[in-house]
């Protein structure tokens, strides 16, 4: 069973701090960016599975994370994560290509939940059993 | 997949448009038959149920209070049915209240006048001036009926994802339409909307314990609270609280209860006034 | 090792916050009762003053002036029926004298045919009688006009006239000797005693009719005068009458305009009477309070609605901290026999931090929100200021707007009311985000203004700019650009209303295309800070 390549960017360090190890649980493993022009360098130079993005942020937003890593590689999949979660965010999210999108505030497991069906899709199932949260 | 929500000017033309799409598409249909369910569920006449469904609240009509109640079981076991995706839901008003959902795709088709007058007149045909009143009449009667409950003109083409006039499109066009505009990416489902479904359907199911007692009660759900308004006169506070509190936690899934107070201003100015 | 220290630390703006937000809410209570209580006390106060003048109302006026025309009106009827009577009078008593006239008279032309031709003197002693009887049936008239001497000697007179002619009659036709001669003397003293009649009554009807003449002219005049007195009176009457209703409506026409302003002070008593006005005075005073109340409801609900399109932006800024907290929480749960006490201790800090920050976010949120009457303090512009771009925070990320705050050390404090005020910028750096486009730049600056003793703050967009003909317009109440439903049209208006009663002016400085500047001036506090009004607020429910 390989490795799930995650990259998880929110301008909020806690965020990052905490999902890290409960993302390395379940068999994911995870590079951290609060910044996102320097999470937009790695993506460029690495192919990540997952990307979890966070929208609000200043210089660049999540939009432009998720349309900057479809342009790049649409095999990734990429899930919103935001405060401001709203239909119209909500729509164009999806209709950029997104995963899925979920709204803060969240529990580890949702997040769980979500990238373990990413990995279905993409094949490369981890170890987490989806289903036993929201 | 989307859900798909019709709403028409014609409640034949809805179910027709409705059909074909579940058949074209492959969608289960969501409509009146769960009706007597409801009826069943929450102890009251599947007749009410559709009274409510179909006329405005009023002195000669339903009381505003019943239609209130109605209206909330009904909503609470459409939106129960409206859980799973891939629904083409119809003639249950679902395009007042679920909204906010960004896999709801909601439409609204118009009908033809000439098809309009066939339903509505039972002659089956009228005089052109007298067709124009009937029509006018109709229209005035379903607006007042989105009004009294849901407080919206459901005419109010801003509520709809997409308008289609059967005016100059034919129902099988309008039905590819309708699919084809549902299959795109940004009506799919995701975990954000499916949440902000079950956050729907817990606050109906709440509300429908609470609006017997609280008709003007407003019932939110978020995340695990369930936030309940009730408006009341200052010393009656705590027992309602009180009370409220305890029939929502009825339902099951309900952790977190709130409920907050609304002052009844009025109330308490002809209080404070005597 | 440091946790503990990062304990206390967490906890001690919590505890500031908890206590400084019961001081205010204690204060708020009360300062609202106590400046509502105070205004109805005022009201009371002007009420009872006006209604303790002694009345005198318009409607007393009118009547009085009727009255007094009547009076008068009345005085002169009688007066001229007086003067009618008079003249009907004199008029009269001449017809008796020349009746008596006529008879002498008569009685003469015998006495003169006897002289002359020796004829019937006896037909003179007729009317010598009739004279008589005149005089006689007349008495009271000619009593009334000529007293009693005259009267008495035209009698006597008569009398005499009778006994002379009796005389002359009883020496009979003798025209010769001594008995002519004695005839002869008496034909003179006849003579002359008729003369005498004659020229006493002819004198006395001369006499007469120049008194009639000066009665009439006299009644004349008093036409004349009357109707001269009767335009003074009704002028000077229509005059003050009309220059107190007149004065009064000016004087109400200041009110309105005064109200208009948002000056709201009572109306008190200015006449030394209380009248119809007294009572319109003791309505607009009714009035005003109700439009202050009001208004204050139209502020509050101004307030709610800036706050209303920031809430939303707020309520999302808490999703983060709720969030952080939500998954160190669960992590914490999940973890907790794998972590150690050190993890453990960063995991509670990070919880108690973030809810720290949620509660600061809301808190200033609430401090904006929270209703308000005038707490008048000295302020400090610039922290003002930091706040209020701190609440506007979220709209300036969503929008993508980089906010730029310089201000110039050492400003002296104004004083005023610090919500009203943070009101005031709030709205006007709301105003700045809608009219610039994302990724744009907005500029505020606190510095001295230009005038001494004041400070200048100022907005600085850079976006559409106003065009100039709504540039008039934009402080008038009512007025928006905005689509229906997103603006009121008052925020500006009433930023203006809130900086005219701090005794400052909010100007605006706009060029299409380049941007918009508005420039709010503050008077800076010219005395020691301390606060000098007791607060006035309550809690938002």
């Amino acid at each position: 069973m390989s490795n799930l390549d995650v990259l998880l960017l929110d301008d909020e360090p806690i965020v990052g701090k905490r999902l890290k190890p409960a993302l390395a649980k379940v068999g994911c493993e995870v590079e951290v960016f609060q910044n996102p022009v320097e999470a937009l360098k790695r993506i460029d130079e690495k192919f990540f599975d997952v990307v979890v993005t966070d929208i609000s942020m200043a210089e660049v937003d999540g939009m432009q994370v998720l349309e900057h890593v479809v342009a790049k590689n649409n095999a990734t999949k990429v899930i919103m994560i935001t405060g401001f979660a709203m239909m119209s965010l909500a729509r164009e999210a999806m209709e950029k290509g997104a995963f899925d999108f979920i709204a803060k505030p969240f529990k580890p497991d949702d997040l769980r939940a979500i990238i373990a069906r990413a990995a279905e899709a993409l094949g490369k199932p981890i170890a987490f059993e989806a289903g036993e949260s929201a | 997949m989307a859900s798909i929500i019709i709403s028409s000017d014609s409640s034949l033309t809805a179910a027709r448009i409705a059909e074909k799409i579940a058949e074209k598409g492959g969608f289960s249909v969501v409509n009146r038959d769960i009706l007597p369910e409801t009826a069943q569920k929450y102890d009251v006449d599947v007749a009410q149920l559709k009274k409510a469904l179909d006329k405005p609240a009023g002195i000669f009509g339903m009381p505003a209070k019943l239609k209130k109640q109605c209206m909330t079981y009904i909503q609470a076991v459409a939106l129960e049915k409206l859980l799973p995706d891939n629904i083409v839901c119809y003639g249950l008003g679902a395009h007042l209240y679920a909204k906010g959902v960004s896999h709801f795709f909601k439409v609204r088709v118009l009908t033809r006048p000439e098809q309009l007058i066939k339903e509505l007149h039972p002659a089956g045909t009228a005089p052109e001036n007298k067709a124009e009143k009937i029509i006018a009449k109709h229209e005035k009667a379903r607006n007042r009926w989105s009004r009294d409950v849901f407080k919206q003109d459901e005419s109010n083409a801003g509520l709809y994802d997409l308008v289609i006039s059967l005016n100059q499109i034919e129902e099988e066009e309008a039905v590819k339409m309708i699919l084809e505009t549902a299959a795109l990416r940004q009506f799919e489902p995701m975990t954000y909307s499916i949440n902000c479904v079950k956050e729907f359907l817990m606050a109906a199911q709440v509300k429908a314990k609470l609006v017997e007692r609280f008709p003007d009660c407003r019932v939110r759900v978020d995340g695990e609270n369930t936030v309940i308004h009730i408006q009341a006169l200052k010393r009656n506070a705590k027992k309602y609280s009180a009370v409220a509190k305890e029939a929502a936690r009825t339902v099951p899934g309900v952790k977190h209860v709130e409920v907050h107070i609304l002052t009844d201003f009025i109330g308490q100015a002809v209080e404070s006034n005597r | 090792m440091a946790s503990p220290l990062h304990l206390k630390q967490a906890k001690a703006p919590n505890a500031m916050i908890e206590a400084a937000q019961e001081k205010t809410e204690d204060a708020a209570g009360q300062g609202a009762v106590n400046t509502r209580h105070e205004r109805a006390r005022d009201f009371e106060e002007a009420r009872k003053a006006l209604l303790a003048r002694p009345g005198f109302s318009v409607r007393a006026q009118i009547y009085l002036g009727f009255a007094l025309v009547f009076l008068f009106t009345l005085i002169t009827v009688i007066g001229l029926l007086m003067s009618i009577y008079e003249v009907d009078h004199k008029v009269r008593f001449l017809e008796t004298v020349n009746q008596y006239l006529i008879e002498i008279e008569q009685a003469r032309r015998f006495e003169k045919n006897y002289f002359l031709y020796g004829t019937n003197l006896k037909d003179g002693l007729e009317n010598v009688s009739s004279a008589n009887r005149i005089l006689d049936s007349n008495k009271e008239q000619i009593l009334s006009i000529t007293g009693e001497n005259v009267y008495n000697q035209m009698l006597s007179n008569l009398k005499e006239y009778e006994v002379l002619i009796n005389r002359l009659l009883a020496l009979g036709d003798a025209w010769d000797g001594s008995e002519a001669h004695a005839k002869e003397a008496l034909t003179d003293e006849v003579r002359e005693q008729g003369q005498n009649m004659i020229s006493l009554a002819a004198e006395l009807a001369l006499k007469e009719r120049q008194a009639l003449t000066k009665t009439i002219s006299r009644a004349r005049r008093m036409h004349i005068y009357f109707l001269l007195a009767l335009l003074a009176i009704m002028t000077v009457n229509s005059f003050i009458l009309a220059r107190r209703v007149l004065d009064r409506i000016e004087q109400y026409k200041t009110f309105a305009q005064r109200i208009a302003s948002g000056d709201y002070t009572l109306i008190t008593p200015k006449r030394s009477y209380r009248d119809e006005f007294t009572e319109l005075a003791l309505a607009v005073n009714q009035m005003v309070l109700d439009v202050e109340a009001r208004e204050e409801l139209l502020i509050q609900s101004h307030k709610l609605r800036a706050v209303g399109t920031l809430t939303a932006g707020v309520a999302h800024e808490l999703n983060n901290p709720i969030n952080n907290i939500m998954i160190t929480g669960h992590m914490f749960l999940e973890d907790y026999e794998s972590t150690d006490d050190e993890e453990r201790m960063d995991m509670m800090n990070d919880v108690v931090n973030e809810a720290n920050r949620a509660k600061a976010i809301i808190a200033n949120l609430l401090d904006f929100a929270r209703e308000s009457g005038s707490q008048l303090a000295p302020l400090d512009v610039a922290e003002m200021l930091k706040d209020t771009i701190a609440l506007a925070s979220n709209r300036l990320k969503r929008s993508k707007i980089n906010i730029e705050f310089s201000s110039t050390d050492k400003l002296p404090r104004v004083h005023g009311d610090s919500q009203q005020l943070r009101q005031v910028f709030l709205n006007l750096i709301l105003n700045a985000i809608d009219a610039s486009q994302s990724g744009g730049n907005i500029t505020v600056t606190v510095l001295p203004a230009d005038e001494p003793h004041y400070i200048a703050v100022k907005v600085i967009d850079y976006g559409t700019g106003i065009p100039k003909h709504i540039l008039g317009s934009i402080f008038d109440p009512f007025f928006t650009t905005k689509s229906q439903g997103k603006g009121t049209g008052l925020g500006l208006s009433m930023s203006q209303g809130i900086i005219t009663k701090h005794g400052g002016q909010i100007r605006v400085f706009s060029q299409e295309g380049h941007g918009t500047t508005f420039t709010v001036t503050l008077p800076v506090t010219t005395f020691p800070a301390k606060i000098t009004e007791e607060t006035h607020m309550s809690p938002l429910y």
